[in-house]
């Protein structure tokens, strides 16, 4: 397919409109993985403002964002625990 | 059918189905990509016209993969999306569109335009990020081509057939949908009574599953105790147990079933008709759905929230038909 060519032409900036629709590409692949975390983190105990600490914004932010997205099952720690 | 009832029960099917393929790559958001997927499997004429044009959901599931890896690489990025799993939007929450995928369903139903499929298809071709267009030319195709066979789909509407016919004094609401599966596995499927709690979401449980599937061949079984997402239902004890009879079946594709509740005096069962059809890449569904209205002052009292009603049925139509793509998928 394309990909050697590609990848030879990585990271270039010779075609802006394709490169930002890849940009716009690499923050959906961010979010999908974001959300990962957020739950595998909430899974093996950890609080929401540990998260939003390792995340790099506010426990409100944190928890506004993902409160609602995670799996149902995993029983999220209460605020003051 | 009034404009706005189409626009609204389009972008309710559109939503579902976009937010179902977003759910099965772990994402909470749809977007334009998610919003094409759901539009191959639409059962409108925008639906037929990618199929006709031998799209089917696998090879666009690839082709948006495709598009997106690509895009990864070209940015020099050695990474790939995580493997899509199976679709989970029945069992969580916090979905929405994103911005643009909002804006461009509405615009498709402002002033002028139809607010169908076929019109929100229109819009998605015409979107300015080009992402689209890559898709389809990983499709082997073109937007031109897309809109030239738009252009000549009729949608593949059963109206030929024969509806059921209307019986005074009940409540019937009737839906269509398509379902990417050949017409022999969904007849199988829907003949199928231990999948009856997969489509019907007021049975939980059914026993005797062996039985042979006759006309008349009653089972029994149980309203469901939890909800897709694990939350306990609150029920009365009456509406605990449930009936459900097998009314007709007529080999290949008309099969009628009556759900009861054995526990209630004055019970009401709600009779579930499927028909099917062969359409180009799967099977068109209609499915109906009716009941006998309350007699005497009951119905009188009824009477003003029949449009209630009409709303209420469309939605448990909609609950099984979305059952039933999801489970092709």
């Amino acid at each position: 397919m394309e990909s050697p060519r590609i990848a030879a032409v990585a990271a270039d900036t010779s075609d802006p409109k394709a490169g930002l629709r890849a940009v716009a590409s690499l923050r959906v692949l961010a979010d999908t993985l974001e959300l990962r975390q957020v739950e595998a983190a909430l899974r093996s105990g950890m609080s929401w403002q540990e998260i939003a600490d390792a995340l790099g914004v506010t426990r409100q932010a944190a928890h506004k964002k993902h409160s609602k997205r995670i799996d149902p099952a995993i029983s999220t720690p209460r605020r003051n625990r | 059918m009034n404009k706005l009832v189409r626009a609204a029960q389009t972008s309710q099917s559109l939503s579902l189905a976009a937010m179902e393929e977003a759910s099965r790559l772990g994402l909470r958001e749809a977007d334009i990509d998610h919003l094409f997927l759901a539009l191959v499997i639409n059962d409108q004429s925008a639906g037929c016209a990618l199929r006709e044009l031998g799209i089917d959901i696998d090879s666009a599931r690839l082709a948006v993969e495709d598009q997106r890896d690509a895009q990864l690489t070209s940015l020099g990025i050695e990474a790939s999306f995580p493997e899509a799993g199976r679709i989970v939007f029945h069992e969580t929450d916090g979905y929405e569109w994103t911005r643009r995928a909002r804006d461009l369903i509405a615009k498709s139903s402002s002033k002028g335009k139809s607010g169908d499929a076929a019109a929100v298809l229109r819009e998605l071709v015409a979107e300015p990020s080009g992402l689209i267009t890559d898709i389809l030319g990983r499709l082997g195709t073109t937007s031109d081509a897309l809109i030239e066979r738009l252009d000549r789909a009729v949608s593949p509407s059963m109206k030929s057939m024969p509806l059921a016919a209307k019986v005074k004094g009940r409540t019937t609401g009737t839906i269509e949908t398509f379902v990417s599966a050949p017409l022999d596995e969904v007849w199988a499927y829907l003949t199928d009574p231990a999948r009856i709690p997969e489509w019907e979401p007021s049975i939980g449980t059914l026993d005797q599953t062996g039985q042979e599937a006759m006309p008349g061949t009653v089972w029994e079984g149980t309203a469901p105790a939890i909800y897709p997402d694990g939350k306990p239902v609150k029920i009365k004890p009456q509406f605990r147990r449930r009936s459900v009879e097998l009314i007709a079946i007529h080999q290949p594709d008309r099969i009628a079933w009556s759900f009861g509740y054995p526990d209630v005096a004055q019970g009401n069962s709600i009779l579930t008709e499927f028909t099917l059809a062969n359409a180009t890449g799967g099977t068109q569904l209609r499915i109906s759905r009716s009941w006998s209205r309350r007699q005497g002052w009951r119905g009188l009292v009824a009477w003003p929230l029949r449009p209630v009603q009409k709303f209420l049925v469309w939605i448990t139509l909609f609950q099984t038909g979305s059952a039933i793509s999801r489970t092709f998928r």
